[in-house]
């Protein structure tokens, strides 16, 4: 009896416990993914040496029927380790890094110097280089390791690895310079275990590609507890939540937790000054230098507005923290990019309010935070359901929260919003049509990477929107996160899902759903194009002529007052696509008419004494994927009113401009 | 005072040649409709009978402008090549022009009398020309330079500690520019006066010693500030009109023609009370 009230009074003070803690311990508790791969690491940094000396003990699950015989790691910072890796094969070695790499010898690698299963099995000896995407014997940045005793269905197996990694000079997304340490894909790191069925996987099978040039990283969720030992003055931003810090001699030892992530982000500085703001229960954390804590002002309401905003549209962000760093100018390389809880930024501290670049980088990484963290899509092999929907979004937020016509730029005049800005992104590359969103990040071998898998896959997902309307293209992604979050869905959950809430929402209008939209702008490379080609006006009409096998010339009917206008419309690119059409009338009326799209040219004709004044296809610009809005509209007067006032006011810029020669001469 | 009294007969001379500054105005329109003409047919071609114009109705529309850009690209590229290629002409009358308004200063009792205006366009172009060629070779080295001193560290972000390093250095580099600059042009200027006054033939090392001495006395220093002053000034004010016009496209223009209008003034009155100043020195001499 006595040992029940006590066991009774212990569950008693524990909830008391979790209750007055809030809701911050209670997400943590809450186990939100399936936590396959899990991490314990101890890494020192030897600021001296630039190296980075670890120990790792990852606990993996085996979540398949079947045993598993080995395991695959990716070691991206071999990416770094010379100029025959299959990531600098792609893109070649840009030119801004040679004089480091030259100078500094800023090259990278990354061993793995002992490694050892829970039954203490040295299988230092069974670790191989694999290179099954493109046979570069020279890039080693895939890992096989041969196991002695294979996993069996269900069971854990824990490997303690010891590891050392040279830290590369100013790589593209990591490394260091001078006094700034930025550690991204910097430990040996498991690839995915996809069972059959999952995504592309026919079978159970290793996800596990090489570090290409193109495309970010793809793993499974976990937990992580990782120390990190920097010198003592140096203060350190990282994925998840500081547990606990020591100050041992010289160095200082700090503990970070993180919970549910797929992967695990850090960064070390002496010059690091944090500021600090609060969103729900989610600690917001401003790392930047100190001459440019001004941006705090810029960077922490965006942040909170896009919060808020995908809390409302997709479900709320389930992390005590999120730390946002802006790195210094000479370690501009990390900035741009997205990790578990932790983002990066780029600015300048001269960079006027109106260009509005660190604003539009933190909502892009934020949003990430959804697409490829929590829904933890392929970014390697399906770079568009990463980028793509995350710049889809971007676009979203920042027209809302800045305007739409000025939330990229709005400076001396210049305006730009988000959505027209990376839609014109698109149109101008060099060659929209040079591949679909349907290959693979390393297939972009000649370009349109970054058009194709953020622009264009944004521009179409904002056009199905325009298709199917807000509030059901909410419904789909609202549905897409909460179904496929802490999982990893490919592009076909993404179909299914969109058909499913289509049929469900306008069944009248796509009763199909939308695989005929896909087919197009997804795994195709067509371009859409709607024009109004011409307005005709037939006056009068006349019946005449021989009639009823009589040989007299007769007039049936005449009607001078009679006026039927012609318009002819015109599908000019290969994609088809349901239109809307709005025809202005002399007296003020507008009419709208739809036409399925599909006919090279289609004509509509009214009969009315009305006169039309104007014709314009989409109106709205719904269909932000039509290449060209100006040959979206005709009017029968000739706009030289507006005209003229436009060549007036350029006219006059001209004019102050030579007039500026004066000074010269 | 003697600045005071050149810079007043400097504005006088500009207001009894009002028909010179309908000249210079008119030209300046003149040229600039001739530049853009390609570009207007172009609007034309494009917009003329569609209604995506009316996007601009409201200020600059990124969209449309970049679907004429994305879609007519190369026709729109010729068109802004015309407009580039008609700075060499406007350059070239600019040399003429100013020819002209030193003349009509040398003779500002006589009112609006554009003869004068021609005959010193014509004496002086040759000669105005080769003192146009000196001054863009010595704001070139200059710039030049300036560059060098910008650019020693080299661009790249990653040997900054901080781009208020660049930041500082530019600011800097572009104060040392305007005020190179505002000696070099108050020497040009002070140079074309004495050309003038003496009428040599050819721009002899004479002038130009005569002419670098007085760019150091405080007097000219002092009537090119001002006149530099008050066109700063009025420029203050152009840009406050314009920004509570916003996007009101005519009133706009109207006000910028009458800023345009000032600027052409503020060459006569500049050219117009250097003269004057050299005029009553010579006189106290």
């Amino acid at each position: 009896m006595k040992i029940e009230i006590r066991i009774r009074l212990f569950f008693g003070f524990i909830s008391i416990f979790a209750f007055l803690s809030g809701n911050h311990l209670n997400s943590q508790s809450e186990i939100m993914s399936p936590r396959i791969a899990n991490y314990k690491m101890d890494v020192a940094l030897d600021t001296e040496q630039k190296k980075l000396n670890c120990q790792t003990k990852l606990t993996w699950r085996n979540t398949s029927s079947g045993p598993v015989n080995n395991l695959f790691f990716h070691l991206y910072y071999n990416a770094f380790k010379n100029s025959e890796s299959t990531f600098f094969k792609e893109r070649g070695v840009p030119e801004f890094l040679t004089n480091d790499i030259d100078k500094d010898c800023g090259w990278a690698w990354s061993d793995i110097n002992s490694i050892k299963d829970q039954e203490d099995n040295d299988l230092t000896g069974a670790m191989h280089y694999r290179q099954a995407d493109d046979g570069n014997k020279d890039d080693q940045t895939v890992l096989e390791l041969i196991l002695k005793k294979p996993v069996l269905p269900g069971e854990s197996q824990t490997f303690t690895f010891d590891w050392t990694a040279k830290i590369p000079k100013t790589m593209p997304r990591t490394g260091y310079n001078k006094d700034f340490y930025f550690f991204a894909q910097w430990f040996p790191k498991l690839g995915v275990y996809e069972l059959a069925g999952q995504r592309f996987a026919k079978e159970d099978q290793w996800n596990c590609h090489q570090y290409h040039s193109s495309g970010e990283y793809y793993s499974d969720f976990g937990s992580y507890e990782v120390k990190i030992t920097v010198p003592e003055n140096f203060v350190v931003a990282s994925t998840g939540e500081l547990i606990f810090r020591e100050n041992v001699g010289d160095k200082s030892t700090w503990t970070f937790k993180a919970d549910d992530v797929i992967d695990f982000t850090w960064t070390t500085s002496p010059d690091f000054v944090l500021q600090e703001d609060n969103h729900n229960n989610t600690k917001i954390k401003f790392y930047t230098y100190p001459y440019k804590t001004n941006l705090a002002d810029r960077y922490l309401p965006t942040i909170k507005y896009c919060m808020s905003y995908l809390e409302e549209h997709l479900g709320p962000y389930p992390y005590p923290t999120l730390s946002i760093i802006d790195p210094p100018i000479h370690g501009m390389f990390t900035g741009g990019m997205e990790y578990p809880t932790l983002i990066t930024s780029l600015s300048f501290s001269f960079m006027p309010n109106g260009i509005k670049i660190p604003e539009t980088l933190v909502v892009h990484e934020f949003i990430h935070q959804y697409f490829m963290q929590m829904v933890a899509t392929n970014e390697t092999e399906e770079p568009w359901m990463d980028e793509g929907i995350t710049t889809y979004f971007e676009g979203r937020i920042l027209d809302t929260y800045m305007g739409a016509q000025n939330s990229t730029i709005d400076f001396l005049g210049f305006k730009s919003g988000n959505k027209e800005y990376n839609r014109a992104e698109f149109f101008g590359s060099a060659n929209p049509k040079i591949a679909s969103n349907a290959i693979k990040s390393w297939q972009y071998k000649h370009g349109g990477y970054g058009d194709i898998a953020y622009n264009k896959a944004a521009i179409w997902l904002q056009t199905l929107e325009g298709l199917i309307g807000t509030e059901t293209i909410d419904d789909i992604f609202r549905t897409y996160f909460q179904r496929w979050k802490f999982k990893h869905p490919g592009r076909q959950d993404f179909i299914d899902i969109v058909n499913e809430i289509v049929i469900e929402n306008n069944g009248d209008q796509f009763p199909e759903g939308m695989d005929w939209y896909f087919k197009q702008v997804l795994f195709g490379t067509n371009e859409c194009d709607y024009a109004v080609a011409s307005i005709k006006e037939i006056k009068g009409h006349k019946v005449w002529g021989f009639f009823d096998d009589s040989e007299n010339c007769v007039i049936k009917s005449d009607n001078p007052d009679y006026l039927q206008t012609e318009i002819l419309l015109y599908r000019l690119g290969e994609v088809y696509l349901p239109q809307e059409i709005v025809i202005a009338f002399e007296n003020g009326e507008r009419k709208l008419y739809h036409w399925d799209g599909k006919d090279r040219a289609h004509t509509i004709k009214i009969e009315s004494n009305v006169k039309v004044l104007s014709v314009e296809i989409d109106p709205e610009q719904k269909i932000m994927i039509d290449k060209n809005f100006i040959n979206n509209s005709k009017s029968v007067n000739t706009q030289s009113k507006s005209i003229n006032k436009i060549s007036a006011f350029f006219i006059s810029g001209l004019q102050h401009i030579v007039e500026s020669i004066h000074l010269l001469i | 005072m003697n600045i005071i009294k050149s810079y007043k007969r400097g504005l006088l001379c500009a207001s009894y040649n009002w028909k010179l500054i309908i000249l210079l105005y008119l030209m300046n329109l003149f040229l600039m409709l001739l530049a853009f003409g390609p570009m207007s047919n172009l609007f034309k071609n494009i917009f003329g009978n569609n209604l995506a114009i009316e996007s601009f109705s409201n200020g600059f529309n990124y969209t449309t402008f970049m679907d004429m850009v994305n879609n007519h690209g190369e026709a729109f590229n010729i068109a802004v090549i015309q407009i580039i290629a008609f700075l060499i002409p406007y350059l070239l009358w600019s040399i003429f022009s100013s020819g002209g308004i030193v003349e009509v200063a040398k003779n500002y009792s006589l009112r609006s009398s554009l003869y004068i205006f021609w005959k010193g366009a014509a004496s002086y172009f040759f000669r105005y020309s080769r003192l146009s060629i000196y001054v863009l070779i010595i704001l070139g080295l200059v710039g030049f330079i300036l560059i060098k001193i910008f650019l020693k560290d080299g661009l790249s972000p990653f040997a900054f500690y901080s781009e208020n390093i660049l930041i500082t250095r530019f600011w800097w580099v572009l104060t040392i520019f305007i005020i190179i600059a505002f000696f070099v042009a108050t020497f040009r200027d002070i140079t074309k006066v004495i050309v003038a006054y003496n009428d040599e033939e050819m721009i002899i090392s004479q002038s130009l010693y005569t002419a670098f001495k007085r760019t150091f006395t405080i007097r000219y220093l002092l009537l090119s500030l001002l006149n530099v002053i008050i066109l700063i000034l009025v420029f203050g004010l152009y840009l406050f009109l314009k920004s509570i016009l916003s996007n009101a496209l005519i009133p706009l223009v109207i006000i910028s023609q009458l800023f345009l209008v000032i600027r052409i003034t503020y060459r006569i009155v500049r050219l117009g009370s250097l003269e004057q100043q050299f005029k009553l020195e010579q006189e106290n001499h």
